[in-house]
Order: C-alpha cells, then sequence, then structure tokens
C-alpha cells in the first residue's frame, strides 16, 4: 500500500516535470489548423448529441494554459473512453502541437488500463464537449 | 375539529403543491430558459411565460468562477407580477455559473459555461458606402471591441421591400467590396455581424441587422468619371429608417398680409388725403376769424377794443333790409405755401365812400358795386 502511494506521488511529480510549456507555440498556425480542421472534427464527432447538456467543467485564460488542458483532456484517456486519444481530432491535435510547439515530445503516451476499456458513450461525448469548450476558450484568450 | 381543519386544509395544500409542480416541470427543460449575453456587456435569462406557466416565482443565482452564488441584480416580472427573467452583467472569462430554483429551492434549470457561449453581438453602427471608380461600393463600419465576428453585407436593387432579394457577401471586419453593381441604378444595403462558430460555438447568434441604408447611384454623387452616365430619379443615401424630417416652419403669412394690408391702406388714405373733399370732411379747417377783423392785428396787435374804436370811427351806414339779398360768398380754403390749412373769411364787403351816383360803394370779391337809392346794384 506504501509502495502503491509512493509510486502514484512519484508518478505525479514525474508528469509535472515533464509537462510541456507551450508558451513558445505558434498559436497563429495552431489557430488556423484549429479554425480548418480540428473543430469540425470535434463538431462532427459531437453530431446529434445534446451538446448543451454538459456542463463546462474546467476554464483557462492564455493560449498556453488553454493548449496545456486541451493537450490533456484530449491525448490522455479516462475511465469510460479509451478510445478518445485515437480519435481523429486527437490524431489532428498532436499533429498541430508537434508541428507547431517547439521541442513537444513526440513519444507515445501510455494506452488506457483494463479499466477504461468499457466505452460510455456518454462520456466520450462529455469528454469531448469539454475539449471543444477548451478550444473556445483558447480563441478568445490572449496569448 | 383537527379532523375539519385538516379536511378543508389538505386538498388546498394539496393542489398548491400541483400548481407549483407543474409551473417548475415546465421550466425543467432548457427550451423554456433561454440565455442571450448581448455584446458581452450583459447577460439576460428568461424562462417561459406559456400557457403553462402557472404563476410560479422563480429566483435565479449566479456566479463567476468559484465564487459565492448571487442573487440576481434585476428581475423581470410577468403581468402575473411573478418573475419571467433577469439581468445580470457579463464577464468576457470565467465561467458563468446559473442556477434558477422554484419557490421551494427545486432547481429548475442549471448551467455553466463562458458567458460568450450565449452570445449576441450590437449590430454594426456607422455604415459607410462608397462608389469606387471601377463601379463597386465599399462598405465599411467600426469594429467591435471583441474579436471572432463574421460580417454579413446584404445588398438589393431598390425594389419594393423584396425580401427575397436580398444578396450576401461575407467576411471580416471591417470592410467588403461588393461588386458586380450598375452605378446607374439605387440599392439596399444592411450589416449584421455574426460569432464564429469556432470561436464562440454555436449556440452564440448573430446580430439584428442594421437599418437598411439607400445608396443612390453614382452619377448622382458628383463622381466626375460618371459624368456620362444618365440622371438618376431620387434615390438619396440616408440611414433608414430615418425619421421623417420635421416640416419646415409655416411662413408667417398672416402676419405678413396684415402688414401688407395696413400699408395699402395707409398709402390710400395719404393719397385720397390730397382730394379736396377727403380732406374737408376729415380734417374740417378751423375758421381763422382774422379775416372778419381787418387790422386787428396788423394795427392794433389784437386789441379789440381799440379795433372796434376805429372800427366805429370809420363804420359804414346802417344796414338796410335790401343789403340782405347781397351775395355773400361762402368762406373757402386758402393754402398757404407752408402747407398749414387756413380757413380764412373774404373780407366782408366795404362800404366806400360814396360813388358819383350819389350811392354807396360796395366792394364784393374784387368787384365794386354801386347801391342806388332803390337798393338796386349796379357795376
Amino acid at each position: 500500500m506504501v509502495l502503491l502511494r509512493s509510486l502514484f506521488i512519484l508518478q505525479v511529480l514525474v508528469r509535472m516535470v515533464l509537462t510541456y510549456n507551450f508558451s513558445n507555440c505558434n498559436f497563429a498556425s495552431i489557430t488556423d489548423i484549429y479554425c480548418n480542421i480540428i473543430f469540425h472534427d470535434l463538431t462532427g464527432d459531437l453530431k446529434g448529441a445534446k451538446f448543451a447538456k454538459f456542463e463546462q467543467i474546467e476554464d483557462c485564460e492564455s493560449k498556453p494554459a488553454c493548449l496545456l488542458k486541451i493537450e490533456n483532456y484530449t491525448l490522455n484517456p479516462i475511465p469510460g473512453c479509451p478510445s478518445l486519444p485515437e480519435k481523429i481530432f486527437a490524431w489532428r491535435t498532436r499533429a498541430a502541437l508537434i508541428g507547431h510547439c517547439p521541442g513537444y515530445p513526440e513519444t507515445e503516451r501510455n494506452d488506457g488500463t483494463q479499466e477504461m476499456a468499457q466505452e460510455v458513450q456518454n462520456i466520450c461525448l462529455n469528454q469531448t464537449s469539454q475539449i471543444l469548450r477548451l478550444w473556445y476558450s483558447f480563441m478568445q484568450s490572449p496569448e | 375539529m383537527a379532523w375539519a381543519l385538516a379536511v378543508i386544509l389538505v386538498p388546498r395544500l394539496l393542489a398548491a403543491a400541483a400548481v407549483a409542480a407543474a409551473a417548475a416541470a415546465v421550466v425543467t427543460s432548457r427550451g423554456d430558459v433561454t440565455v442571450v449575453c448581448h455584446d458581452l456587456e450583459m447577460v439576460e435569462v428568461t424562462w417561459g411565460l406559456g400557457p403553462n406557466h402557472q404563476g410560479a416565482n422563480l429566483s435565479l443565482e449566479f456566479r463567476y468562477g468559484t465564487g459565492a452564488l448571487r442573487p440576481c441584480p434585476q428581475y423581470f416580472l410577468s403581468g402575473a407580477g411573478v418573475t419571467s427573467g433577469c439581468i445580470l452583467p457579463a464577464a468576457r472569462v470565467g465561467l458563468l455559473e446559473l442556477a434558477l430554483r422554484d419557490g421551494g429551492g427545486a432547481m429548475v434549470f442549471k448551467a455553466r459555461q463562458r458567458a460568450s457561449t450565449w452570445l449576441k453581438p450590437s449590430p454594426p453602427r456607422n455604415l459607410t458606402l462608397l462608389w469606387t471608380p471601377d463601379g463597386d461600393v465599399a462598405v465599411s463600419w467600426p469594429a467591435h471591441s471583441y474579436l471572432g465576428l463574421d460580417y454579413e453585407v446584404q445588398h438589393r436593387e431598390n425594389s419594393n421591400g423584396n425580401e427575397d432579394a436580398w444578396q450576401t457577401t461575407s467576411g471580416p471586419c471591417c470592410d467588403l467590396m461588393v461588386g458586380g453593381l450598375d452605378p446607374a441604378r439605387c440599392y439596399d444595403f444592411r450589416v449584421r455581424a455574426s460569432p464564429r462558430a469556432a470561436h464562440y460555438g454555436l449556440e452564440a447568434q448573430p446580430s439584428e441587422w442594421t437599418a437598411v441604408t439607400k445608396l443612390s447611384g453614382a452619377a448622382s454623387t458628383g463622381d466626375p468619371c460618371a459624368a456620362h452616365l444618365p440622371p438618376l430619379a431620387s434615390c438619396t443615401a440616408s440611414p433608414t429608417p430615418a425619421p421623417a424630417p420635421a416640416p419646415a416652419p409655416a411662413p408667417a403669412l398672416l402676419p405678413l398680409g396684415c402688414c401688407l394690408a395696413a400699408l395699402l391702406t395707409l398709402a390710400l388714405l395719404l393719397a385720397a388725403l390730397r382730394l379736396r373733399r377727403v380732406k374737408d370732411a376729415l380734417l374740417p379747417c378751423v375758421p381763422d376769424p382774422s379775416g372778419s377783423f381787418p387790422g386787428l392785428f396788423e394795427k392794433h396787435h389784437g386789441n379789440f377794443q381799440a379795433w372796434i374804436a376805429d372800427a366805429q370811427a370809420t363804420a359804414p351806414p346802417a344796414r338796410t333790409e335790401e343789403e340782405d339779398d347781397l351775395i355773400r360768398p361762402k368762406a373757402k380754403r386758402v393754402e398757404p405755401e407752408d402747407g398749414t390749412f387756413l380757413c380764412t373769411v373774404p373780407r366782408p364787403p366795404s362800404f366806400e365812400s360814396r360813388g358819383q351816383g350819389g350811392g354807396a360803394m360796395v366792394s364784393v370779391g374784387g368787384a365794386t358795386f354801386m347801391v342806388g337809392d332803390s337798393g338796386y346794384m349796379t357795376l
């Protein structure tokens, strides 16, 4: 029990140290990619869903802070939606970050655990909704 | 007694609860509650007023971020006196949390998003239209205070309000060029701002259209390049609906007419006064008695006593009855050179010394008569 706890704390610390600083990204290029490609992927994924029923959980007030949260929500699987990082909008988000954020790591992320394998559509829709609203905050925030 | 009260009150309580529940149930669905963020300055929340609204008085609380919930600062009231909406300030950052509850505290509506999610911009202002030498129309307007808006410019040939004739050109702020127009014709223009979906989401809505602005053809603007074009019918470029021009103040015809009539009357009167008859009627002469008393003023300086004594010394014989038949001329007006009006009575006939015939000599009006013993006058 103590070992698991230590491993968890170590994982959090490592993640904090290895968190990328998005301040040096080319926000204009990322904005173009989002407006022309990623936005349509996200809305396509939410098509038919009652988008408005999902309340926004998190917000951000600057472009670097928004990209940090977008990257976290998009590229990390969550219980009930293990396929999220494999969706087309996630691939294109990752490609935009790699291409326009100098030094962004290209290493693959770990797959979800077995507990995350079961797909729950509502959870995926909610997560996609959160990602889209973070992109809205990104567009409205200063650099 | 208690049973009686229970029998009376319980049904009433149940009925009231049913009404409240029905009213609350009406607004549970999001379709009954509308949220609009006007120009990122103010948020308006309104809830259902349909026939199912049974008079429930709902209360709204809100907050930005993680602060404490605050009550609605300003409610709208329906005709029944219950709340029907709320106005609260908008913030450009932070998540807006809305909580609408009924009188019993039950949640009937809840939302948590950026206020910009429900953005509705204000219409563009100060629209400017300008013909270019190429025959296009440059449309420009001032920018909003925030980004993420596209603008739609619609134009149509100056027809009779045909809504289907509008043609749309879209673009970013804050000017657009509309081509393919005929500089010899008149056109209607209007513009509205539309939030970009990728910027604010799909719940944001476009602004209202600006008032229709009419643009006259290039020839009527004095453009030297369009001087060869035929003249246009009246089509002024003005932001409509402009208020009807205030009627020009009616000329003061009545006072002017009265003045002219008075002046004319005065002129006619002055002209008429030159006629003798009018003068006599309007300005009767003031008789001057000095003619009746010759020498009164010249010799005796107005001393009537001295004049009488002198007159008696030279008095003519007593008048006979025949002298009453003498023709005495009427007093006639004599106009002296200085323009004053004097009435001089001709000198009374003077009885001079007897003539050769023995009769008395009488001078009347420059003629001299001799009165004989028989009383007849001979010249």
